[in-house]
């Protein structure tokens, strides 16, 4: 059947145009999401207006809220042999926060808590130089990431394995953690980490941070989307 | 009257319930997977229905994630690949290609991202991560994505042999050791 419910309808004002006729079959209309936009005004005008409202609200009521951070901020770390479990936590900044309408951030919150049950998307960059020359030709794999943190329980949500050699042990290198969606629970604590994952020798001084030629690069960014509240029943990480 | 406004609100709540769900697909692997030393044999990173976190896009059947509409999408990917060799000369190096494919032999087949890692002496039993980073294609509804890995033939060792040994694996202190993301843009 020919879905009829994309087709503009209606001649009064400009919610008018949105109209939706009840009488038409839904059915064949793929996109059904979109119908969204067609609201329920057929005759009476005052009761058009209030849906409108009620509209207009819902959107800002359930737009994707969500955390942004950016600093070029410098860090150092300390990456010691077989201390795979051990996290380095980026230090964060409330001035460097680009946007946050997810975590309750007051002055004196220490910590970011995942307000609601629900699906993330999550994301990160790193500007991060491992300053050493000891690589050379030995393991240099070290991990960058968002860490959940519970009780009983530290570890990557997301993250990426970086592995260094002669080539780069020396420079910055920008590791970058791509969009990724996980289930968290309400009250779990999220935090941007480094770690060693699997290194020949101790990197001392390994830098997160900016050239001196760009001291204004991005060091460090992190986003955080609640996209979902829907429930999940199965252990997602 | 009344009743038909009552499911004009009930409609209108479905609607903004579709609305506030993001369009997206995100499939990955806590399990290790084994790579055959083969070289230039494309080699499939197969997902299982327990690795499919959050799908609202596509369907997800017998290993195959299919979209359920046309449309332009984002689609990235990553892998941490370990070779898993010991014991080789400085002069030796490891090159591992990742990609992202559309409808794998199909005609309409198209690789949609590729990334290539060299591992170096020292490193050819250190797990990388090996990133396609997020790319924006246009699919029509059926078209098929998947992940494959092949090792090129610049590779001048072999990767560990055994059959017991995983290649797609998990690096220390990490989970996700594969997995694909899509976005539905528009």
């Amino acid at each position: 059947m020919e879905c009829k419910h994309s087709v503009i309808q209606g001649n009064w004002w400009w919610c008018r145009i949105i109209a939706f006729n009840y009488r038409n079959s839904l059915k064949g209309c793929q996109n059904f999401g979109n119908l969204f936009l067609f609201c329920i005004f057929e005759r009476k005008k005052m009761k058009n207006i209030v849906f409108l409202f009620f509209i207009v609200f819902s959107f800002t009521g359930f737009a994707q809220q969500s955390f942004q951070y950016k600093t070029n901020q410098q860090q150092t770390f300390n990456l010691r042999v077989g201390m795979h479990k051990t996290f380095h936590y980026v230090k964060m900044d409330k001035q460097d926060i680009v946007k946050n309408d997810l975590f309750e951030i007051d002055e004196k919150t220490q910590k970011l808590v995942i307000p609601e049950n629900g699906f993330y998307e999550i994301s990160a960059s790193f500007n991060f130089n491992p300053s050493t020359s000891v690589i050379k030709f030995n393991r240099g794999g070290v991990n960058f990431g968002i860490v959940q943190i519970s009780d009983n329980n530290e570890q990557y949500v997301a993250a990426t394995r970086k592995s260094f050699d002669k080539d780069n042990q020396d420079m910055f290198s920008r590791i970058e953690v791509y969009p990724t969606i996980v289930y968290l629970q309400k009250g779990v604590v999220i935090a941007p980490a480094v770690n060693s994952g699997l290194i020949g020798n101790v990197l001392l001084g390994c830098v997160l941070g900016c050239e001196k030629k760009n001291k204004n690069c991005t060091s460090f960014s992190m986003n955080i989307t609640l996209i979902s509240e829907e429930d999940a029943y199965q252990k997602y990480f | 009257m009344r009743i038909k406004n009552i499911f004009s609100f009930v409609f209108l709540l479905i609607c903004i319930h579709g609305f506030a769900q993001e369009p997206s697909l995100y499939i990955r692997s806590l399990r290790s997977i084994h790579l055959e030393n083969k070289p230039l044999v494309p080699q499939q990173i197969k997902f299982r229905d327990v690795d499919m976190v959050y799908n609202k896009i596509g369907q997800f059947l017998n290993e195959r994630i299919t979209v359920s509409s046309s449309g332009i999408f984002e689609v990235s990917a990553f892998a941490n690949i370990n070779p898993g060799v010991m014991g080789s000369s400085s002069k030796d190096s490891i090159h591992i290609e990742l990609y992202v494919m559309k409808n794998h032999n199909q005609p309409t087949e198209q690789v949609i991202g590729t990334t290539v890692f060299k591992y170096s002496y020292g490193n050819f039993d250190v797990a990388a991560g090996l990133m396609i980073p997020p790319k924006e294609i246009q699919l029509q509804q059926g078209d098929e994505i998947s992940l494959w890995v092949k090792i090129l033939p610049s590779t001048t060792i072999d990767i560990n042999k055994s059959s017991k040994y995983d290649h797609v694996n998990k690096p220390t202190g990490m989970e996700q050791i594969a997995g694909i993301r899509i976005a539905k843009v528009l």
